[in-house]
């Protein structure tokens, strides 16, 4: 369970560096005061109080250039937030590899010790990068060179964040005269949340067959300001149970190693997802998501979100919602090469299920919000 | 107490038509907690398994199916595969890359590639280009067609070649070809190497051979066994499960899926003491078998 508090007014400048010092405890290699915080900024503003810690891992991802990219391990959830108070974690044989692409790497630990890299973090808002802080590797941990980790000073994440690039340059000091640099385009932006308070973010996802629903940024939906409100693809396959969905719209013959085989044909399932929502009993028209393949909240390639934004009143008390999700089996034939039976018309959108997503799956039932003051 | 898992199946980097993505997306839409792809012979699709498997909070197991032979060069030459499974650990940083074993599979796609293109070149000139020989050529070998994707291909651009490459590709691993360094082994040479590289050895589908008795010699020396596959029925799978957990050897519950029929699930789950052993750790079964 996320907790997350919601508090008015950390002014930014000074203050808030020194608030960023105490959290990281002094480090000489976390930023210099002003850059971990928001740069340039004096607007007073919501501010999330406690979002938690976090490391930012090298993971693979699909969609990264390179494979590797970092991964935010938080002590909330999946996702980093504004003020987390934030490190890097980096192995040695990554480090190694760049640095030496061509070289094996030392089974030495004391040798593979000697490399150091700094990482930029530039804060992205509004798609362009405003400012930008560093840390540098300081720490090491493992016994063996497979498992040694250089781990670097903390930072804050900026307050108006709403992703995270990076880039990171590599050193050796046994050898000064080589470096490497990793550049922003090789990593995937990291999405940050809680920048845009006090819109905050209501999601609707699930963790295996568990429904569930979150304001990501803590507290409640804002009276007086937007609301983004998002519906992921998994949780629209989970409400309308597709595994169970008969995909198959024909045969057609096909070739393997063993010979010609006749092989199912499948249609792609595609959702359409509308929502209705009421303000303190007042309903408005069902109205549809829209579908956003390239969502912030969902960190790899091949998913999307269903997103709307609400703006609520000043005066609104109760958020209620429901969702309605349609289920469409398209029928494409082209890709399938030899066909031998087909099932439907070509180019046919079947409506094969259709699902009312309330509250403990109870019909008329919603989910409800009560909220809160800016 | 079992996992629901698939921890043997194919991807278009071997004789499957999924791409890693697909291939797990089509697991985790049925529940699976556990998966593995299992290529032959090489590690290709790994890394964007787990990286799929990681979003959809599943256990991945970095995994490759290794061919080997019992009586290679001889009359009774058959191939005898065998599954090799890694612990979780070595996606971090690194570590896979260096595995002797993912390096071995780098060769067998160098190795591919030149065997396809001599086998183009070997046809008449309008054939070559049909088959689109320069800009195969110009591939790398990781990018180059794997064995289903060219055997598409092939049915794509020329279908009157398909049976003529389908009878000569067998040669890829067999001594009639010249690669007994990558597939001349024998099974216990395979289990070693996969030892030392630090992973399990599992027998993949036993039934399958035509040497019992060479068979169940490979089994008693094996670490564990793949009980359940499509390749099994219920009653061979019966006696592979009495013969693994009479002798306290590990054993698995797979697929084996090519995407070229309909899939099979499973009828039941991998201990998780296998996974166990596999990942070198113990597990929070009740996420896993929830």
């Amino acid at each position: 369970m996320v907790k997350i508090r919601v508090t008015r007014g950390v002014r930014a400048g000074f203050a808030g560096a020194s608030g960023l010092l105490a959290l990281s405890g002094g480090v000489a290699a976390c930023a210099a005061p002003g850059q971990g915080e928001d740069v340039g900024e004096t607007d007073e503003a919501l501010t999330i109080q406690d979002p938690g810690t976090g490391v930012l891992k090298l993971g693979w991802v699909y969609g990264s250039p390179r494979g590797q990219t970092f991964v935010a391990h938080n002590s909330t959830d999946e996702y980093v937030r504004a003020r987390e108070q934030m490190s890097f974690e980096l192995s040695a044989s990554y480090l190694w590899s760049q640095l030496y692409p061509n070289r094996t790497m030392p089974n030495d630990v004391d040798r593979l010790k000697k490399l150091s890299a700094e990482v930029k973090v530039h804060y992205v808002k509004g798609g362009a990068v405003y400012a930008s802080t560093q840390v540098a590797t300081k720490t090491w941990t493992g016994t063996s060179a497979w498992s040694l980790l250089a781990t670097t000073g903390t930072f804050v994440v900026s307050r108006r964040a709403q992703g995270m690039r990076f880039e990171v340059e590599i050193s050796d000091a046994d050898e000064p005269a080589n470096k490497a640099v990793v550049g922003q385009a090789d990593f995937m932006e990291v999405s940050v949340i809680g920048g845009t308070l006090p819109t905050k973010t209501l999601l609707f996802d699930n963790l295996g067959g568990a429904m569930r629903s979150r304001v990501l940024e803590g507290g409640l939906p804002v009276r007086g300001a937007d609301l983004d409100v998002a519906y992921t693809d998994w949780r629209a396959a989970t409400v309308v149970d597709s595994s169970a969905i008969d995909r198959q719209i024909g045969t057609a013959t096909s070739y393997g190693r063993f010979g010609p085989v006749e092989i199912p044909i499948f249609g792609e399932l595609q959702y359409e997802i509308t929502y209705g929502y009421a303000v303190d009993g007042a309903w408005h028209a069902e109205a549809p998501l829209t579908a956003n393949a390239a969502s912030r909240l969902l960190s790899s390639r091949g998913r999307t979100a269903y997103e709307a934004k609400l703006a609520l009143p000043e005066d609104a008390q109760k958020l209620e919602l429901f969702f309605h999700v349609k289920t469409f089996l398209k029928v494409d034939y082209s890709r399938a090469g030899d066909v031998r039976w087909r099932k439907y018309q070509d180019g046919e959108r079947i409506l094969v299920r259709e699902k009312w997503d309330n509250e403990n799956g109870v019909v008329f039932d919603n989910y409800d919000f009560v909220t809160e003051q800016r | 107490m079992y996992v629901s898992t698939d921890l043997h199946g194919h991807t278009l980097y071997s004789d499957g038509r999924a791409t890693p993505q697909e291939y797990v997306e089509f697991r985790r839409a049925r529940g699976m907690k556990a998966i593995a792809i299992a290529d032959h012979d090489l590690m290709a699709g790994v890394r964007a398994g787990a990286a799929a498997a990681a979003e959809a909070q599943m256990l991945f197991i970095p995994a490759m199916e290794i061919t080997a032979h019992l009586h290679y060069g001889g009359e009774r030459e058959e191939q005898f595969h065998v599954l090799a499974y890694y612990p979780h650990s070595v996606l971090q940083g690194v570590e896979l890359e260096h595995k002797a074993l993912y390096r071995r599979g780098l060769a067998v796609q160098e190795r591919w590639k030149a065997f396809v293109l001599s086998w183009i070149d070997s046809r008449p000139l309008d054939e070559q280009a049909a088959l689109g020989r320069d800009e195969l050529e110009g591939l790398s070998p990781a990018d180059f067609p794997a064995l289903q994707s060219t055997i598409l291909r092939i049915i794509d651009k020329k279908r009157e070649l398909f049976e003529p490459f389908r009878d000569h590709h067998v040669r890829f691993w067999s001594s009639a070809g010249s690669n007994g360094d990558l597939f001349g082994w024998t099974p216990e040479e395979v289990i070693e190497a996969i030892r030392d590289d630090g992973a399990v050895d599992i027998v993949a589908h036993p039934a399958r051979y035509r040497d019992k008795e060479r068979t169940l010699a490979v089994l008693e020396l094996a670490k564990g066994v793949e009980v359940y596959t499509s390749r099994h029925k219920a009653e061979v799978a019966a006696f592979y499960r009495d013969f693994a957990e009479s002798r306290r050897k590990y054993w698995t519950s797979s697929s084996d899926d090519h995407q070229n029929a309909r899939y099979i699930d499973p009828p039941c789950g991998t201990p998780a003491r296998t996974l166990e052993r596999i990942c070198r750790r113990t597990f929070d079964l009740s996420a896993l078998v929830a």
